[in-house]
């Protein structure tokens, strides 16, 4: 058998409530996830998904246990190291989008291109691609305030999948839009999944887990199922 | 009215919790508006106020000028004076004046005091009526009749008490007697230093009738008052005439000779003039970038006042009650800043006054008086209002909606509000960019000024006038032997190594400017060839150390009956033997008795050129003459020591008295000190100019600081972003540097232009460095890039360090 694409032992993640007191956010969390998997995590709010993200997306270096991503031991890698392996095998999607106000949806698209080693001429190819697979190159001059949420998160999801990471994290992709769009970005994601990409995305909707392989239950920062 | 003390009670509210942000800008406020008060209560002494003087704008100085000699503030003979005052119609009343410092014995110790000769007519100039007794009346102005003195009050306060019987007694000065007539009141203000050696402390007369064999006898200054309502411009042309006029009916003295005309006021400013306007507008830039670093403070803190704005417009304030709160806040602090400022001025003149007397005589009138308050006041209130608009403005034009509904964020608004802040600091450092390259452009002047040979070694030398009364001293014999028995005692006093003594000492603002003839080449009309004379003795060059370079040097043989010797420097060989060897040479002086007992005189050798008139000089034709063959009783010690100099002087002082318990010498310097007022103007507005550059570079550093400091704060979530897609801490790092850098790459390009065309008006103060210096602009560029790096620096650090999730989850 092979390894899985995530592993997490122990993992603990706390924030100091004010002298000598903590809040425990994640405790002694336990997971593999295979590669190829849609994971949906799911819980009631403030139950510490978004936290589990983060962790996953090296986002928050605030915890403690172990954490293999692909075989490498992120829990003993330091800033720079787990930057670079982030780029290489992670893609974000958020609940609010996250596109940058003062750039174009091209000019969006193109920013994990300008932080990963891609030539000039890579970059202009692999923009013109995504935005053709994700059919936005009618709109690639356009700013994100003058599109609809739906096409700001396919815009957001194109810019999260443009550097061809292994895993998506998508923390409540659709919380914002209504179900007519939601279902586009699921198929998207299945899409996405049965093209090998592991998936895991927060969500409150029945619905959208139904779309995915595997379901991870939170309350209260444990995992109960 | 309410309503105006609501707003400053919220105002004051406001700053109160912020202190951080009220100290700085007060602070930045203080130190532009403090320096503004500071220049301008020196150009307010200076430029502004009248001179202390009965109707100072009709008092005219009359320079004698000749072209041909490059003589410009040239001295005057009584014999022309005279012919002016016969034939003018512009003057009320032409006189004057020449400086007169003899010893003053009996009622306390003797001394070497300040006084003036003064010619018929000089009260009147002067407008001076006496508080005692009378001034000089015309018969006194003869020869053997003018034994008489006017007292300055000071004098008679100092040295009789103020006893009001003073007047009839008499007064022993180079002792000689003479009798009191009248004492001047206390308002009544000697010329100054400048025009005279020192502040007159009492007058006597001039006593030089007209005199047709003395008419180029040009060693007095002349002075006039203007007949009311007559221009100095008429008065000019009418000078000019008379001129010509005496050229033509004496051509064999006052070929080539004119007079100019300038008021008292113009000609005590003008040297300082150029330097003066410099540092205004230097202060000017300074107070801008402050207005430009509180304006973006004030913005950036109106980011974070949107909501109260937006709350307060919705329940109903006006556009402008908005405006009106916000300027209540920054005249707040404008205020606050002028009068920390006004403080830091008072110190700062005190400074600028001390530092800068002995160039600037009227500096004594600096005063913090009703003009400099107001101007303060102005200037605060100018200030306030900057500064204050924009954000005032901008925080009036929020969008309520946007605003309310988002919780304080306006997501559009952003931009244009950090336009204006970029462009402010564009602005901060263009400013700062001009300013520095000033400075550095005087700066290199001065280290070019300081490297320039001034023909003479200064070091070790100490100097001293050592001048001898006629009373005691009558004839030459007697002057000899004084300043033999003075050099003897003088070269057994261990330390001491060199001892010489000469007329004139170079940069000392004293000259003694001589028309000669060399034999074989007869004088063309209209050409005065005018040395600079120097009565020596032997071991002065030696003491000097200025090189001989060809010949021989001057020795004790060049005794008065042995055969006239002379030196020349070597300025003086070349323009009268080019491409020949001047040892050998005669040459006599022009102008001293009749021709026939104008002897010629050998010269024996060439001594190198020395800076009479300054560094920024070039060396003149000089002459150096053997004291026993033109004897004098006005001469300068110079002394070598090996030690420390400023220690000798006290041993020197106790040498001579110990000849002649009344010999009062006066001047002591060291020649290092003489060099260094020499140069004190330009020194001391490259202080200046270099302080006021240096607070605008810091306050430009520190605005460029404080908008990135705040961009980041701002970008602080798109930072998160952009980690999370990918960018690491250098690309971060890069992101807000480049932001930084773009900025001042802008600023530093608007300065160069701006520096290419202001730096021309500062030509007249520069020496051997071009207006537009590239060395001066590149390395100033550079020093400005390299802070402005720094201040991005930190800012971007704090960016880069950044948790992307904490990032992230800033709102
Ligand atoms: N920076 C923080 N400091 C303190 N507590 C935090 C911080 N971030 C999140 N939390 C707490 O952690 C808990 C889990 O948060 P989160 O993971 O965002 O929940 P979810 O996404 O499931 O709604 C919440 O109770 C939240 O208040
Ligand atoms: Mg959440």
């Amino acid at each position: 058998m092979t390894a899985p694409l995530i592993k997490l032992n122990h993992i603990e993640r706390s924030y100091p409530l004010g002298k000598q007191q903590f809040t425990y956010v994640l405790r002694d969390i336990n997971l593999e996830i295979e590669e190829g998997d849609f994971v949906s995590v799911m819980g009631p709010s403030g139950a510490g998904k978004s936290t589990l993200l983060h962790l996953l997306g090296m986002h928050d270096f605030g915890w403690t246990g172990e954490f293999f991503l692909d075989e490498t031991p992120v829990h003993r890698l330091k800033p720079k190291e787990r930057t670079t392996l982030r780029n290489e095998q992670v893609g974000f999607v958020f609940q609010n989008y996250n596109l940058l106000d003062d750039l174009t949806v091209y000019e969006n698209l193109d920013i994990p291109l300008s932080y990963r080693r891609y030539s000039k001429s890579e970059r202009t190819a692999l923009v013109a691609d995504t935005l053709d697979r994700f059919s936005i190159v009618g709109k690639k001059d356009l700013y994100p305030r003058q599109l609809s949420g739906g096409q700001q998160q396919l815009v957001s999801i194109a810019r999260a999948v443009i550097a061809k990471p292994k895993l998506i994290l998508a923390d409540e992709p659709t919380g914002n839009l209504h179900s007519g769009q939601a279902e586009e970005i699921m198929q998207l994601f299945k899409k996405l999944n049965t093209e090998g990409t592991t998936i895991i995305q927060v969500t409150h909707s029945e619905t959208n887990a139904a779309h995915g392989n595997r379901v991870i239950q939170l309350r209260d920062g444990w995992i109960i199922k | 009215m309410n309503a105006l003390l609501q707003d400053i009670r919220f105002a004051l509210r406001m700053l109160w919790k912020t202190p951080g942000f009220a100290a700085i800008a007060i602070l930045s406020l203080a130190l532009g508006i403090g320096a503004n008060t500071a220049v301008f209560s020196v150009v307010n002494a200076l430029l502004l106020k009248t001179l202390p003087y009965h109707d100072p704008n009709r008092i005219v100085l009359a320079w004698g000028v000749s072209p041909s000699e490059g003589i410009d503030r040239g001295q005057v003979s009584a014999t022309d004076v005279a012919d002016w005052n016969a034939r003018n119609h512009v003057f009320a009343a032409v006189s004057t004046y020449a400086s007169f410092r003899p010893i003053i014995a009996g009622n306390g110790e003797p001394e070497r005091i300040a006084g003036a000769q003064v010619g018929d007519g000089f009260f009147e100039v002067m407008q001076g009526k006496p508080l005692l007794g009378r001034v000089f009346n015309a018969e006194e102005q003869q020869e053997g009749k003018d034994f008489v003195a006017v007292l300055g009050y000071g004098l008679w306060q100092r040295r009789f008490a103020g006893d009001p019987s003073v007047v009839g007694k008499t007064l022993m000065l180079s002792a000689r007697p003479y009798t009191i007539v009248g004492v001047m009141p206390a308002d009544f203000q000697s010329l100054p230093a400048g025009l005279l050696d020192a502040p007159a402390e009492f007058y006597r007369p001039v006593a030089e009738p007209p005199n047709e064999k003395e008419r180029a006898s040009r060693h007095l200054r002349a002075i006039a008052r203007l007949k009311p309502g007559v221009t100095l411009t008429r008065a000019q042309s009418e000078m000019s005439l008379i001129s010509r006029q005496l050229e033509q009916e004496h051509p064999t003295t006052n070929t080539g000779g004119g007079v100019h005309l300038v008021t008292l006021a113009g000609d005590l400013v003008s040297p300082v003039r150029p330097a003066l306007l410099l540092l205004f507008g230097a202060v000017a830039f300074l107070l801008l970038i402050a207005c430009a670093n509180v304006g973006n403070l004030l913005l950036a803190r109106s980011v974070a006042r949107q909501r109260e704005v937006a709350i307060r417009a919705a329940l109903g304030a006006g556009r402008g009650r908005l405006v009106r709160q916000f300027l209540t806040e920054s005249l707040l602090l404008a205020f606050a800043g002028g009068m920390l400022g006004l403080l830091g001025a008072v110190w700062a003149t005190s400074l600028i006054e001390a530092a800068g007397t002995r160039f600037l005589p009227l500096l004594g009138a600096i005063q913090l008086d009703a003009r400099v308050l107001v101007f303060t006041f102005a200037v605060s209130t100018l200030t306030g209002i900057l500064f204050g608009c924009a954000p005032a403005l901008r925080a009036s034009r929020a969008e309520l909606n946007t605003t309310l509904n988002d919780g304080g964020r306006t997501p559009n608004a952003g931009s244009t509000r950090s336009n204006l802040r970029s462009a402010l600091v564009v602005g901060e450092v263009a400013l700062a960019m001009v300013l520095l390259i000033a400075a550095g452009l005087l700066i290199k002047s001065v280290v070019r000024l300081q490297a320039v040979d001034p023909g003479f070694k200064s070091a070790g030398l100490v100097t001293m006038n050592v001048w001898l009364p006629q009373a005691k001293y009558p004839n030459e014999r007697a002057w000899n032997n004084f300043y033999d028995r003075m050099i003897s005692r003088l070269g057994a006093v261990p330390g001491i190594d060199q001892i010489g003594l000469t007329s004139v000492l170079p940069v000392s603002d004293n000259f003694d400017k001589r028309t000669i003839e060399a034999e074989g080449q007869p004088r063309r009309a209209g050409e005065f060839p005018s040395v600079d004379n120097y009565i020596i003795t032997p071991d002065y060059p030696r003491t000097m150390s200025i090189p001989l370079l060809r010949g021989r040097s001057l020795t004790t043989e060049d005794k008065a009956a042995a055969p006239l010797a002379v030196l020349v420097s070597e300025t003086t060989a070349r323009k009268f033997w080019p491409g020949e060897d001047a040892v050998g040479k005669r040459l006599r002086f022009y102008n001293s008795g009749p021709i026939e007992q104008r002897p010629w005189r050998t010269v024996v050798g060439v001594l190198g050129d020395v800076k009479q008139y300054g560094l920024d000089t070039p060396g003149t034709m000089a002459l150096y003459v053997p004291l026993p063959q033109m004897p004098t009783s006005a001469m300068t010690l110079v002394v070598h020591s090996r030690i420390d100099p400023e220690s000798m002087v006290a041993t020197v002082r106790r040498e001579i008295l110990a000849l002649d318990n009344e010999q009062a010498v006066f001047n002591v310097a060291t020649m290092e000190q003489w060099l260094a007022d020499s140069t004190s103007v330009r020194r001391f507005t490259m202080f200046l100019l270099g302080l006021f550059a240096g607070l605008a570079f810091l306050l430009a550093a520190i605005g460029i600081y404080g908008v990135l400091a705040q961009t980041v704060a701002q970008r602080t979530h798109e930072i998160g972003i952009r980690m999370a897609l990918g960018a690491q801490r250098g690309d971060v790092l890069r992101l807000i540097v480049r932001q930084g850098m773009t900025l001042t790459g802008m600023g530093v390009i608007a300065g160069l232009f701006g520096a290419f065309a202001l730096t021309r008006f500062i030509a007249s103060l520069l020496f051997h460095v071009s207006a537009g210096d590239p060395t001066t602009f590149a390395v100033i560029s550079l020093l400005l890039i390299i802070a402005a790096f720094l201040a991005c620096y930190f800012p971007a650090r704090r960016a880069a360090r950044l948790e992307p999730l904490v990032a992230l989850t800033n709102r």
